[in-house]
């Protein structure tokens, strides 16, 4: 179930750096097609890459805890800074806009 | 000289270090080579078991018996295995598939299931395991599981009937496969003689979890007549349809006003609306039936060629030669219309075994209430954020793509990789190495996983400890955005 649930986080920031760089990534397809492609194309290797992860892990010998753990603190570590840095944000704003 | 010395050194050990590589690489693709997955075998017999059941219904297992013969003719026995492509996984789940059988007289055969696992044990034992065969349902902790208990009339010489096998196994490796025996040319145990000509097998969508049976096209045991839908229900695969091991002849919970009498012995019911089953129930020769309820208002009637006679509520009777019963209300409730449910049935038992649309609704919510599988939620908590829309390809796939590795270990399982080999024809397949490490290296790699484990969790424990002093420090306050 947690492992679920930290995938559905990645998922959405995902979703929202893909929201973030769409018009990017439209502006490059229309006007820079052969950068486009080739931007694709190293996103296609990631891709197949990523596909033989689970043999790697098993080539590795590494039992799921130890796989459970890196993920964890990959995600505390790509999570936990951009909360902090958004309260940190909201009380200076506050500090700044109250009378 | 130093550096000379420290070069040669440290050439030498470079090389080592190479071929020591080459070595572990060339054994792991020997091994590659080599390796295959082992292959299922079923296990030969020389002789077999005939279960039958009793003729008191499902219930405690020493309500069966079986008998051991040789198998006189193992060359003669005929395979039907379940193949790669048709082989049924169970892992947690309940699946079932039907078998249709065509019975000769003169050819005898019986009909072995055999359920492979790797861990027996716990894909097979009683509450696991079960055959449902017609009107009984059996219960059978044997790896092996007979076939047999079919209602069968000698009216002919070929028959027909069917049997269910339900399973509910716990091991991903659960597969089944079915051998018909050449049994010995006698066959004389059992209740019913029969021998079987040939076997088709009928999938019920082993993809569904939910208790499958197939009550609408089989159903050779309708032993109820009078099909008066407000007072009474079938039986026979409802039971099984709702996975209740009740083997009630009748059943129902609803009332009706009338009077025939206070006790009646004969065959005409003043009122028909009176009657539960006006037509006969037709069921089984020496028998002890229980009518089980809780309106004493209703009885029970024999027919025994003329002569009638009666019981009440919570009384038995034992039919004896005789094949008819039927139940009526014998006495009204004045002013009554519709009465409160009440609960009564015929049964080869002597309790009241519920079944039926509303009890069914009443065990849907004990099952929820009692039901501790949070597996749902997993899907639940995991589907929650399946929805949003992913980009994958120009910069977002690339800047997303340590988060999309992340994302991808957290639900990795191994496949072996298939790599086509060009010229020569083949597949070079690199198997998946962690089994393999646990198959050759045995309580080494508990060790191994000790100390990965210490060190991971150490090198984890120090980095968010610095993560978590630096968000002390007030002047960080940047994001890492190449982290993203």
């Amino acid at each position: 179930m947690i492992g679920k649930i930290l995938s559905g986080i990645i998922g959405l920031i995902i979703s929202l750096v893909n929201l973030i760089l769409s018009p990017i990534d439209n502006l490059i397809t229309s006007a820079l097609p052969d950068l486009s492609n080739a931007l694709t194309s190293v996103g296609n290797f990631f891709t197949i890459c990523l596909q033989s992860i689970g043999w790697v892990i098993s080539l590795s010998g590494l039992s799921s805890s130890v796989i459970s753990i890196i993920v964890v603190y990959f995600v505390f570590k790509l999570t936990a800074p951009l909360l902090f840095y958004f309260i940190k944000l909201a009380i200076s704003w506050y500090d700044k806009l109250k009378p | 000289m130093k550096h000379v010395i420290n070069w040669t050194v440290g050439s030498f050990f470079r090389t080592l270090g190479r071929i020591i590589a080459y070595i572990i690489i060339g054994a792991l693709i020997a091994f590659a080579f080599t390796y295959k997955p082992k292959a299922a075998t079923l296990t030969s017999y020389d002789t077999y078991q005939l279960y039958w059941n009793g003729q008191s219904g499902c219930g405690s297992s020493n309500k069966y018996s079986y008998t051991t013969y040789a198998n006189s003719d193992p060359a003669g026995d005929l395979w039907q295995q379940g193949s790669l492509g048709t082989r049924v996984y169970a892992k947690g789940a309940e699946f079932s598939f039907n078998f249709q059988y065509n019975l000769t007289a003169n050819k005898y055969y019986d009909v072995e299931i055999n359920l492979m696992s790797s861990d027996l044990s716990n894909a097979l034992n009683t509450t696991n395991v079960y055959v449902d065969s017609g009107t009984s349902c059996q219960d059978f902790t044997a790896s092996r599981v007979a076939l047999i208990g079919f209602s069968l009339n000698n009216s002919g010489t070929n028959y027909s009937s069917k049997a269910t096998i339900r399973i509910m196994a716990n091991s991903a490796t659960t597969y089944w496969g079915i051998r018909l025996y050449k049994g010995p040319t006698q066959f004389i145990a059992g209740p019913n003689n029969f021998g079987i000509s040939s076997i088709t097998i009928t999938e019920v969508d082993p993809s569904n979890t939910n208790v499958i049976i197939d009550n609408a096209t089989n159903n050779t045991t309708n032993i109820i007549n009078n099909n008066n839908e407000n007072t009474q229900q079938i039986i026979d695969s409802q039971n099984q349809l709702l996975g209740k091991k009740c083997d009630n002849l009748y059943n129902f919970s609803n009332y009706q006003n009338g009077s025939i009498g206070n006790n009646s012995t004969s065959e005409s019911l003043s009122s028909s609306s009176n009657a539960l089953t006006t037509d006969w129930i037709q069921v089984d020769t020496n028998t002890t039936y229980y009518l089980n309820g809780d309106y004493n208002r209703v009885r029970w009637q024999l027919k025994n060629g003329n002569t009638i006679t009666y019981g009440g509520v919570d009384s038995s009777v034992n039919t004896g030669n005789n094949t008819q019963l039927r139940v009526y209300y014998y006495w009204s409730d004045s002013g009554a219309t519709t009465g409160p449910d009440h609960k009564i049935s015929i049964s080869k038992s002597n309790s009241y075994c519920e079944y039926g649309s509303f009890s069914s609704k009443l065990d849907e919510t004990n099952d929820i209430l009692n039901d501790d599988n949070v597996s749902g939620a997993t899907n639940k908590a995991g589907n929650f954020f399946s929805n949003f829309t992913t980009n994958t390809h120009g910069l977002t796939s690339i800047i997303t793509a340590p988060l999309s590795a992340i994302q991808s270990l957290t639900s990795a399982t191994c496949s072996p990789i298939v790599l086509p080999l060009p010229f020569v024809n083949s597949n070079l397949t690199l198997p998946c190495m962690r089994p393999i490490y646990v198959d050759t290296f045995g309580a080494f790699m508990s060790l191994y996983d000790t100390i990965t484990l210490g060190i991971v969790s150490y090198w984890v424990l120090v980095r968010i400890f610095a993560l978590v002093k630096d968000f002390k420090n007030p002047e960080h306050d940047e994001v890492e955005v190449m982290d993203l």
